[in-house]
């Protein structure tokens, strides 16, 4: 894929990166470091991109894995690589009271938890998480009513 | 709710920036301190050799020793470093992901902990016998000078457990906690 054309679907699909950011990247300086190091990780993958899946639902499972491995704040390293030109990182504006209540709700549960709400917010069903992530879709229908009653929970305390 | 965050950033400003190369994952961090490492072996290296070019005798024989296998040594670890992959493809399945990282970076401590047996032992020993043989020249002259000479490298080359514990430990505090949180997330999608 072109640089130009990758551009433009990581422009079509910024939503997801900065989702996906948000919830696993703690400060302003983490969410941007996140946001470049998981463009430049689809950079470099993009090659064996073959369009089998959407590009959105590629995007999400790099977004994904790089947010689970990525060291944070604790442990820069970094160093320019190349001049790729990307749009730049921008903080969201503020979200409703009530956006806001979920997604501090979600930021409460693991890792792991927090990558399976957002796909099934997204739409996607238990077969397409399953594919994503290499659950079972069983065990991530499972999981998804647990996180539920956990959101419902921390929720209700507040 | 979910299309708001999406909606309400403006990341398509004019703005541009460059990307950054990082490490950042556990593996490629790991991966970069082992080169690191690397680069310091031939830092300690090439003092060795400068000095047999200075000196003769039994200690330029030492120097010269040492050199070639500290270089022998560092050759097997860049041939080991090299077999592991310096890129993680993120586009796989996440649960596979997590399960190669984790798999990588066992590989890459397991490197390290070689690398420390192969030279611990010898470090501690042939840099007391460079000394002696600077002080005394011949090893007929540092075995009479030092009768205990044999305990003492003994004793040298046993420093390597201590060394090789804290080595662990330092590895551990660095380290522990990132493939703790790596092996947490690949049970969770294990179920």
């Amino acid at each position: 894929m072109e640089e130009q054309l990758f551009l433009k679907n990581i422009n079509a699909n910024k939503g997801i990166i900065l989702k996906i950011v948000n919830l696993y990247a703690d400060d302003s300086e983490d969410r941007k470091d996140l946001y470049q190091e998981i463009i430049y990780q689809a950079w470099k993958a993009v090659q064996g991109f073959k369009g089998e899946a959407k590009f959105s639902t590629w995007l999400y499972k790099i977004s994904l894995n790089v947010s689970l491995t990525y060291l944070g704040k604790l442990k820069k390293h970094v160093k320019t690589f190349e001049n790729i030109s990307i749009p730049a990182y921008e903080m969201p504006k503020e979200l409703s009271e009530r956006s806001d209540r979920l997604y501090r709700a979600i930021r409460q549960l693991n890792e792991v938890d927090r990558g399976l709400i957002m796909l099934h917010l997204d739409g996607y069903d238990n077969a397409s998480i399953s594919e994503i992530t290499g659950i079972t879709k069983n065990n991530a229908g499972v999981k998804l009513y647990r996180i539920k009653q956990q959101l419902t929970d921390i929720l209700n305390k507040k | 709710m979910n299309g708001e965050l999406a909606d309400k950033s403006q990341l398509l400003s004019a703005d541009i920036t460059s990307v950054q190369k990082s490490s950042k994952s556990v593996y490629l961090n790991l991966l970069k301190n082992l080169n690191a490492k690397m680069i310091w072996i031939r830092v300690l290296s090439i003092p060795m050799l400068l000095g047999a070019f200075f000196t003769t005798g039994l200690l330029q024989y030492l120097l010269v020793g040492m050199f070639i296998s500290y270089e022998l040594g560092r050759m097997f670890m860049i041939r080991q470093i090299k077999k592991l992959p310096n890129y993680i493809d993120y586009s796989t399945v996440t649960k596979d992901m997590i399960a190669f990282q984790i798999k990588l970076i066992n590989k890459a401590l397991k490197i390290e902990r070689i690398w420390a047996w192969f030279f611990g032992p010898f470090a501690g020993p042939l840099g007391y016998m460079a000394v002696l043989a600077f002080k005394y020249k011949t090893v007929d002259q540092i075995i009479m000078n030092n009768p205990n000479l044999l305990y003492v490298l003994l004793g040298l080359a046993l420093l390597v457990f201590p060394i090789n514990y804290l080595g662990n430990m330092m590895n551990k505090y660095a380290f522990a906690k990132d493939v703790e949180r790596l092996s947490a997330n690949l049970k969770e999608l294990e179920g």
